[in-house]
């Protein structure tokens, strides 16, 4: 495997080239919120700190996608189609690219969308090492460490001030070719230099990617139990009662797509939109008859609970949760599905065990 | 573009007319053959008083380059009075436009009589000649937007002796077991402790044990308000002046009904973040102790309140009188709307947003496209401060929850000041008077009107 | 600002177009939809509550579909919305769908006259077992506008080639009033065919009507028909569905042979918007054909 060793400088600098032909997503700090932004300029590119609260699904699952438009001569395309990097990745967002590629695929109900597929494809994703824990993080609960890099097509280590640019696919490796810096071998690990990290990331890393998928692996946030049973058994209302249904929770989540049609019409053009839709809006599953399966804020976030961690490991084997934190940083009500789902398991095993005695 | 630059550029400008006097002006200007540039497109209204303002911002964002209204004279309205409400929405509506950097003068509001055909084809000329000038609109122009220095750096420090929040904490325990415990309420409503060291979270506090997690701290920035209207039964509330204000706003529109609230009132002149600076939303909070209660929690604990000023009110960078051009409005404006992803959590935190159906989830009126371009944000904004005016008791909620840091609490603030000063009216603080836009009276001025008082 | 000019029209001519849609290409996106034009707009009820049409649609190219799927319909410009289909696949050129005026969409429908145009995309969803049906006695249930998607699988085992496949029939066709009734047109020929019975009920007794009255799960015990030997294909309100499947199951149905088609709010019909979900179940891909013995394991979130 390729690796370049080079310094935040160059880097920065080699990303600036590559803008004349790429759209590129990267951390930035605009009035004082670190957010992925589409940027302009390398410069304000901040790597290696805090999570920037929102998620790089934009370049996937935009907020707004144009995806065909009406014309009088019929259906043209309207899906975006210049290449796109995505730089600045931490293990949580690489594992949830890697599950969305799961959900936007034939593997979760037989269809394979493809205007999730082009984007993909257009897609370069360039991962870095989480050196910094966020508030109410819990990746590893998840089978998630901070070196996490499958599925990424490079992924840099940093070594004391300089990066490490381990090249994971071969065929990205040309995005790199510009770039001021010198080749080294890959590290399979990332850096030596933990000293200076928080308590949190001091015990020792294991020397493989651990993989949230991985039917073998254990992670430790894991709901195993009949829908129908967590439906009446569990007390929903408890920990969904500050809930204001203002949807930030999935907009700021890195795997949540659930998405809504909208048609437009612009000077006789009709496009057809797709845009981000939220489980928690009371009107989400509203039938134009008035009735609504899901009338109160209870039931949409068990939807939106046991969506993440029952219905697609049923479908798809995978538990749609990175325990990045972000929906927990952002609520106003201060629901916190952390704790919610660590409930719901304790739960789950008392009523086991009591089971298990009668 | 650039055929609109050239001199016979006709502007257009959308003109909703009232039917029985100013589209009748209208037509007998045309029956008189007196010209005037056609650059109105008229929309004809049963009455000045129907307009909904949103019709104006819809306007405008879709592409318009001028809006001009017009009805009958006060006093001589088909329908009596509707001119009268229409003209104090008007003013506030135009106020607002302002306080966002819309060039004032793209919106004009008049009364044109029926007989006054000669007088409408004039308003026509001068509101054309007037946009022509400005040239064409750009709503959605960011040239002139650049990054903000972050605001709250101007504040330094907070002095934390004047309050005891331990003390407050206590009494607030004891008056809450009292009563939950005599019955006299079936919930409190309240703040616990958040696992993941955020700020407190609220509590809904049914027994005993629920209560034994009740906090009360320099970090309870929540707004507890909206939870009020989903509990059955009685509640009691931990109320900041904020709560209080947003109850008293509540009641005055027949939300809540007071018999089935308690409010424990708790004087307050401040919260801080997790990094023990002040919360923006607190800036500028125009009462520091709560207007209704039935339980007094002081600063020190006791039963009288002490008013004690907090150490942002001398920042007066909020104050929109203080900011000169109308670009600088703008882009000020801009650059907070640049961030905003209409997610909808100003709305749902606010206390003021109660609606069961939001004017963005109609479909049958298609108000808003759920595009997120600049046009459909502003749109939202716009109208939901409209929504706001003289409702809106700036408790800051909104600032507060924005994921994305949005700050446009300084319009309603700027909406609320203006309406205090034309009208003698601020929300949240008596629960037996009107609210100011939902009346009016003879003696309104019309600040910004074609004809009327310069603004 | 609505309303295409030339002006429009040679821009977007000029820009770079990529026509995706032009005939069966369609299929390869699920997206994409294709033209249908409406051919014909037949008023079905005729009461003040309930206003039903029915469009009779030619799609751009052919759409083959089996009994119980349904489609997504574009009126360009207002939204998309999802209809089963309500006519025998056999007919392959052209397509009829039921539509009640309910919302934004159905409403620009009922306002669309012959000649005008939709588009459509589909089929979605799962059909009918009817390979597993032949041998049986089959009994049909339906309320109100329940009756449409039912309409497919009755047409089509009403062919005399497959008629001969399946037992006794018995019709059991509820409304609200007289005037609630759909496809009227049909139930002469319905009655006609061989062992065969086909029954109408109304909620209340009215004036000139010699038919049955009362509910449809009351009035089972009276129909002779063999519970051991029957499926039974039920689509009507989930009240009405609910009452039926116990009455049936009371009676000794087993549950696996009790049929129904449930409806629920759809975008993508693919099960990737997350919207018609029971538990992990997608009613737009495991469905929106289930038998109660389904039902019964799944969360009651419908």
């Amino acid at each position: 495997m390729k690796a370049i060793e080079i310094t935040l400088s160059s880097f920065i600098e080699g990303i600036g080239l590559l803008l004349e032909n790429y759209s590129v997503l990267a951390p930035v700090r605009y009035d004082g919120i670190l957010d992925f932004r589409w940027i302009d300029d390398p410069l304000k590119i901040e790597l290696g700190g805090q999570l920037p609260y929102k998620s790089p699904k934009e370049a996937l699952f935009p907020r707004v996608e144009p995806i065909i438009r009406f014309e009088k001569d019929g259906i043209t395309d309207a899906c975006h189609e210049k290449p796109m990097i995505v730089v600045g990745v931490k293990p949580c967002d690489i594992a949830s690219i890697n599950m969305l590629d799961i959900i936007f695929s034939e593997k979760n109900n037989k269809f394979d969308d493809p205007f999730y597929k082009r984007r993909r494809k257009n897609l370069i994703t360039i991962g870095i090492e989480c050196t910094q824990k966020s508030r109410g993080c819990f990746c590893e609960e998840l089978g998630i460490d901070r070196s996490f890099s499958d599925g990424c097509d490079a992924f840099i280590s940093v070594n004391g001030d300089k990066l490490i640019i381990n090249i994971l696919n071969p065929e990205a490796g040309s995005v790199f070719s510009g770039f001021d810096g010198r080749p080294v071998e890959s590290m399979a690990s990332a850096s030596k230099e933990d000293d200076h990290i928080r308590p949190d990331f001091a015990e020792d890393r294991p020397s493989t990617p651990q993989y949230s998928t991985d039917p073998d692996h254990d992670a430790k946030l894991d709901i195993s139990a009949d829908e129908r049973d967590l439906f009446d058994s569990i007390p929903w209302n408890i920990y969904s009662e500050s809930c204001l249904g203002c949807g930030t929770c999935t907009y700021v989540c890195p795997t949540c797509h659930c998405f809504e049609f909208r048609d437009v019409e612009k000077d006789g053009v009709v496009t057809r939109n797709r845009c981000w839709d939220s489980c928690m809006y009371p009107k989400f599953t509203l039938h134009a008859s008035g009735h609504n399966p899901r009338p109160t804020q209870k039931e949409r976030f068990r939807q939106r609970v046991l969506h993440k961690y029952l219905y697609l490991k049923r479908n798809c084997s995978i538990i749609a949760c990175t325990g990045c934190g972000r929906c927990i940083r952002s609520c106003p009500g201060g629901v916190n599905i952390h704790r919610t789902v660590k409930d719901i398991i304790s739960r789950i095993e008392a009523q086991d065990r009591k089971g298990a005695v009668e | 573009m650039d055929e609109k630059l050239k001199d016979n550029w006709c502007p257009t400008i959308v003109a909703f007319l009232c039917n029985w006097c100013s589209y009748a002006g209208a037509d007998l200007a045309g029956t008189s053959r007196l010209q005037y540039p056609p650059s109105i497109r008229i929309i004809r209204v049963p009455c000045s008083g129907r307009i909904n303002p949103q019709y104006i911002i819809r306007a405008l964002v879709d592409g318009a380059d001028g809006v001009l209204v017009s009805g009958c004279h006060p006093g001589d309205c088909h329908y009596l009075t509707g001119n009268m409400y229409a003209r104090r929405r008007f003013v506030v509506l135009k106020r607002l436009l302002d306080i966002c950097g819309f060039e004032p003068e793209r919106v004009q509001f008049t009364w044109v009589s029926a007989s006054e055909g000669g007088r409408f084809a004039q308003v026509v000329e001068s509101i054309t000649d007037t946009v022509r000038k400005l040239g064409p609109a750009l709503p959605g122009d960011m040239t002139a937007v650049s990054e903000s220095n972050n605001r709250s750096e101007s504040v330094t420090s907070v002095s934390l002796t004047d309050f005891d929040y331990r003390v407050q904490e206590s009494k607030i325990r004891m008056l809450s077991e009292e009563l939950l415990s005599s019955g006299k309420v079936d919930v409190v409503l309240g703040f616990r402790e958040d696992t993941d060291d955020g700020a407190p979270v609220p509590l809904f506090a049914r027994t005993r044990e629920d209560l034994q997690k009740l906090v009360w701290n320099r970090h309870c920035w929540r707004n507890l308000s909206p939870y009020l209207k989903q509990l059955n039964g009685k509640a009691a509330i931990i109320a900041k002046p904020c709560d209080s204000r947003a109850i008293v706003n509540l009641l005055v529109e027949n939300q809540l009904s007071r018999e089935n609230i308690v409010i424990i009132g708790v004087e307050c002149n401040g919260m801080l973040d997790l990094n023990d600076m002040p919360i923006r939303g607190c800036e500028g909070c125009p009462s520091k102790v709560p207007p209704v209660y039935d339980h007094a929690v002081a600063s020190d604990g006791g039963n009288e309140f002490m008013g004690l000023p907090s150490p942002a009110d001398q920042d007066n960078s909020n104050d929109t009188r203080t900011m000169r051009s109308v670009h600088e409005r703008r882009a000020r404006f801009l650059r907070e709307i640049d961030k905003c992803i209409l997610c909808y959590t100003c709305r749902q935190a606010c206390p003021g947003c109660y609606c069961a159906a939001c004017f963005t989830d109609r479909k049958m009126t298609n108000w808003h496209q759920a595009d997120a371009d600049l046009g459909e944000k502003i749109a939202f904004h716009l109208t939901r401060a409209m929504h706001l005016a003289g409702r809106c008791v700036s408790c800051g909620a909104c600032e507060n929850v924005c994921p994305s840091g949005v700050n446009l609490k300084y319009i309603y603030d700027g909406i609320n000041d203006f309406i205090n000063d034309q009208y003698g009216y601020r929300a949240g603080i008596d629960p037996e008077v009107p609210p100011a836009m939902s009346s009016y009276s003879t003696t309104d001025r019309e600040i910004g009107f074609l004809g009327g008082e310069r603004p | 600002m609505k309303g295409a000019s030339n002006d429009n029209l040679s821009k977007a001519a000029s820009r770079s177009l990529k026509a995706i849609e032009t005939h069966c290409q369609a299929y390869d996106n699920p997206y994409i939809p294709i033209r249908a034009e409406i051919l014909d707009v037949i008023q079905e009820t005729t009461s003040q509550t309930q206003d039903v049409k029915s469009f009779i649609l030619r799609p751009s190219c052919p759409l083959p579909f089996s009994p119980g799927q349904f489609v997504e319909v574009t009126v360009p410009g207002t939204g998309e919305a999802p209809f089963g289909f309500a006519s025998s696949p056999h007919i392959t050129d052209t397509i009829q769908l039921c539509i009640k005026r309910t919302g934004y969409v159905t409403d620009c429908l009922h306002r669309m006259r012959p000649g005008d145009e939709v588009w459509i995309r589909g089929p979605f969803g799962n059909s009918f077992p009817v390979d597993e049906m032949t041998g049986y006695d089959l009994f049909f249930a339906a309320g109100g506008l329940g009756l449409a998607p039912l309409r497919p699988l009755i047409d089509l085992i009403f062919l005399p080639e497959n008629r001969v496949k399946f037992g006794k029939i018995n019709m059991l066709l509820a409304a609200r009033t007289t005037k609630d009734f759909i496809f009227r047109y049909d139930y002469g020929r319905w009655a006609s065919n061989p062992d065969t019975e086909l029954r109408l009920t109304i909620d209340n007794p009215e004036p000139g009507w010699d038919g049955l009255v009362g509910f449809p799960h009351m009035l089972v015990r009276d129909i002779p028909f063999d519970i051991h030997n029957t499926y039974a294909i039920l689509c009507g309100p989930p009240v009405m569905i609910k009452a039926l499947s116990d009455a049936f199951s009371r009676m000794g149905m087993p549950k696996d042979r009790i049929l129904t088609t449930l409806e629920m709010r759809m975008t993508c019909g693919v099960g990737k918007c997350g919207k018609c979900n029971i538990g992990h179940t997608y009613v737009c891909v495991d469905g929106p054909v289930f038998s109660v013995a389904q039902l019964d394991k799944m969360p009651g979130e419908y």
